[in-house]
């Protein structure tokens, strides 16, 4: 329970940083894009809103929360419930902590802090201002020199003289991107005219800029990473272990075997949600890349960022191609088949079906034994049952039904700790040239009414 | 074909497997222990015993009067739940012995953590793959011989040669000829066990 | 000496498993008791599961009938991985000293052979 409300907490603070940094962001951005900037800015808030997201999955697993980690004790394995426990680790909430930290730091005093204030400070009033300095200044370090723009500027406003050496809400920030550092101060050069804006409320306050510039978003990247890398090590520790489900009675009670149509679902996961996640993780990752290579990053750091980036590139190739693949969709009368019973199976293979040279469907029957010893776990399956309900050798293949029945004596669908029967309904596919299909459907066999 | 529950390699049987010492024996150990504080590591390369090992002495160390609590660190979560970790402070207020199986796989913050609880604890003994800053409390080996052995003790009449040769397939992971040797058995395959007839 | 009889060695999903408990033990146990379980045993590291119990009066000898309730299952079984047995087993603490006995619960009232495994 502690764990749970905790998480709560974690991700109302959560929502409410990714919400106010998207509302900014969308803000600034608009602004931006009415005095002239690309509309393709707006893309820029898929980051910010994708951390809106996390906060709400977030918050979402922790109100559901999850049960208890019970399990059957086997009579060797005297400390299995003490490893079954739901855990959480002060040790580990602390190690993540301060991961958390510098990249929330990160990401609120490099970037939603100057964001927010340059947004703000766009509805300042504009007034001339004269370019009193303008240099770099360079910090030599054996890791590699920064700089930094000195640019000062004096202006007059309401009669009084002030002077101020804010070029822009993140000019304490040194880089080490020295080109860029040049480009302000070629901008800015000593005796320029420029429009300072003014907060009128504090008038010793002006910058010379307040434009979004792609460094916030660098940053916020940079930061994000590492808070999400904390911020993980400090959920995944508040929220505690979740072993996997063990029920204690493992046997099924009478079921209603007229529920009607169920889809089942593959035991091996979608190839879509594969997709999706890959690209995702392939964009931040080639985004970071980018910046590297733009950043003049040093040799090694961007050698090897490139070659996962390119390894990940691949990736996404690969699970592309899977999308075209043919895809089934098995549908049956009934969630439930007692032993001895029929159930109808409507089987659908949508896409090119015409690229499968062999195509079967089977009902197998399987045990799955789990060996614990010491530190390892070792699971075999062995297949005590198969039937082939659909054999096409060769041609297309497009949807057809067929009823399975469930062979009489024989054990139904039972769950323990360590041992299992499982009954699955397995599609395999051939396809020439192409990743084939293999794809597992569980059923749940009930005993024989 | 035999039945799970009468195969020579079930798993109940193998794990009751008396551990077979390639060197010293269990006064020697016994001692080592006596002189270490009843602190130190076992260990050796996968399936060489160590778990083994660990759950008698445990056994052993209760009929000589002291208790103990073992902890398993699992390959697959290797860190200690808030459960382990409450099991680990108990039984180290209690002055009792803690021996925890897969200590090598521990984050190092959360071994160091377990090392200072147990300063006052009867003692500490793991079973790892290296002695984990520990003295070493014994040194678990393989070999051809302590697998005729423990065949022996299953009462599986396997030929020298095929012994031998799976010994070497397994690099003298003895868990992983078992594990081999029951999923033979469990096909109907009874090559190599001399005078065995299917059941 | 403790030893556990049961009426018959076959049963049915759902029936009350009945029998008699004897028992001498060499000093007055500080309980008895009588449990229904099933476990595992084969390939994969064991489960077990008590389904049901009854505590006996805790005398240094005596006879006692039981009934126990059986669920819907799991059967008996045994396949190539896994093999499912029930049991009666009665336990005297602290000796631990026990006797049991072993039985088939299934439709049928024989063990299910799954597979090739005979």
């Amino acid at each position: 329970m502690g764990g749970r409300i905790a998480g709560i907490i974690f991700f109302v603070f959560w929502l409410g940083i990714s919400g106010t940094v998207s509302y900014l962001f969308s803000t600034g951005i608009h602004k931006e894009v009415q005095n002239g900037a690309s509309p393709w800015m707006y893309a820029i808030l898929l980051f910010p809103i994708s951390f809106v997201l996390i906060g709400i999955w977030g918050m979402v697993m922790s109100l559901r929360g999850g049960g208890d980690g019970g399990g059957i004790s086997s009579r060797f394995q005297q400390t299995a419930k003490t490893e079954l426990g739901k855990g959480t680790s002060l040790g580990g909430v602390l190690f993540g902590l301060p991961f958390f930290l510098a990249g929330m730091g990160i990401m609120i005093f490099m970037c939603i802090v100057p964001v927010v204030k340059s947004v703000l400070a766009m509805s300042w009033e504009r007034i001339p201002a004269t370019v009193t300095e303008s240099q770099m200044k360079t910090n030599y370090d054996s890791d590699g020199n920064t700089y930094k723009a000195v640019i000062k500027f004096r202006y007059r406003y309401q009669g009084q003289e002030y002077e101020s050496d804010s070029y822009d809400f993140i000019s304490f920030v040194s880089t080490s991107d020295r080109k860029g550092v040049q480009r302000k101060l070629d901008a800015a050069p000593v005796g320029s005219e420029q429009s300072a804006y003014v907060n009128p409320g504090r008038p010793d306050e002006a910058v010379l800029s307040v434009r979004l510039s792609w460094f916030y978003l660098f940053t916020f990247i940079f930061g994000a990473i590492f808070a999400a890398v904390g911020g993980g090590i400090i959920f995944a520790m508040l929220t505690g272990f979740r072993p996997g489900k063990v029920s204690k009675r493992a046997v099924p009670q009478p079921r209603d075997l007229t529920s009607g149509p169920v889809l089942l679902k593959s035991r091996s996961g979608g190839p879509m949600l594969r997709f999706v996640g890959i690209l995702i993780f392939t964009a931040i990752w080639c985004g970071v890349v980018y910046l590297l290579f733009q950043k003049d990053a040093p040799g090694l750091f961007k050698g090897i960022f490139g070659f996962f980036g390119l390894l990940m590139i691949l990736a996404t190739g690969h699970a592309f191609l899977a999308l075209f693949n043919p895809r089934v969709r098995l549908e049956t009368e009934s969630k439930y088949v007692p032993v001895g019973g029929t159930l109808a199976v409507n089987w659908l293979l949508t896409g090119n079906g015409n690229k499968i040279k062999e195509f079967t469907v089977s009902l197998v029957g399987q045990e799955e034994a789990t060996y614990r010893r010491g530190t390892s776990t070792y699971t075999d399956r062995e297949t005590f049952y198969e039937h082939n309900l659909v054999d096409h050798a060769s041609g297309a293949v497009g949807g057809g039904n067929v009823t399975l029945k469930v062979p009489d004596g024989t054990m139904y669908t039972w769950k323990a700790s360590n041992n299992k029967i499982v009954w699955l309904i397995k599609v395999n596919g051939v396809i020439e040239k192409w990743p084939d299909i293999k794809e597992e459907y569980e059923i749940e066999v009930i005993p024989a009414v | 074909m035999i039945r799970a529950r009468e195969n020579p390699f079930a798993s109940h049987r193998v794990d009751a497997l008396a551990y077979r010492f390639e060197h010293g024996g269990w006064e020697d150990l016994s001692a080592r222990l006596h002189r270490q504080g009843y602190r130190g590591a076992i260990i050796g390369p996968y399936g060489s015993g160590k778990t083994t090992l660990l759950e008698q002495l445990a056994g052993r160390l209760r009929i000589a009067g002291r208790e103990s609590q073992r902890i398993f660190v699992n390959a697959q979560r290797p860190r200690l739940t808030a459960s382990q970790w409450r099991t680990v402070w108990r039984t180290a207020a209690c002055r009792e012995v803690v021996l925890i199986d897969g200590a090598d796989l521990l984050p190092w913050w959360q071994w160091q953590a377990v090392r200072c609880l147990c300063v006052r604890s009867g003692g500490l003994i793991v079973a790892a793959h290296r002695s984990c800053g520990l003295p070493v409390l014994y040194r678990c080996t393989s070999s051809v011989a302590q697998l005729r052995q423990l065949l022996a003790d299953l009462d599986v009449p396997l030929a020298t040669d095929m012994a031998q040769l799976l010994y070497e397939e397994h690099l003298g992971d003895i868990r992983a000829v078992f594990r081999a040797l029951y999923l033979r058995l469990a096909a109907g395959d009874f090559t190599g066990i001399a005078g065995r007839d299917a059941p | 000496m403790i030893s556990v009889m049961l009426e018959k060695k076959a049963w049915q999903p759902k029936q009350q498993v009945k029998g008699t408990v004897t028992w001498h033990l060499d000093k007055p146990p500080r309980d008895l008791v009588v449990r229904l379980f099933w476990y595992t045993q084969g390939r994969g590291t064991e489960d077990l599961e008590v389904i049901d119990q009854v505590g006996v009066e805790a005398a240094q000898q005596g006879q006692m009938s039981f009934s126990l309730q059986l669920p819907e299952g799991p059967y008996t079984f045994s396949g190539k991985l896994i093999s499912v047995i029930w049991a009666v087993e009665c336990v005297a603490r602290p000796s631990n000293e026990c006797g049991r006995e072993e039985f088939v619960m299934s439709p049928t009232e024989k063990e299910l052979m799954l597979g090739g495994a005979a």
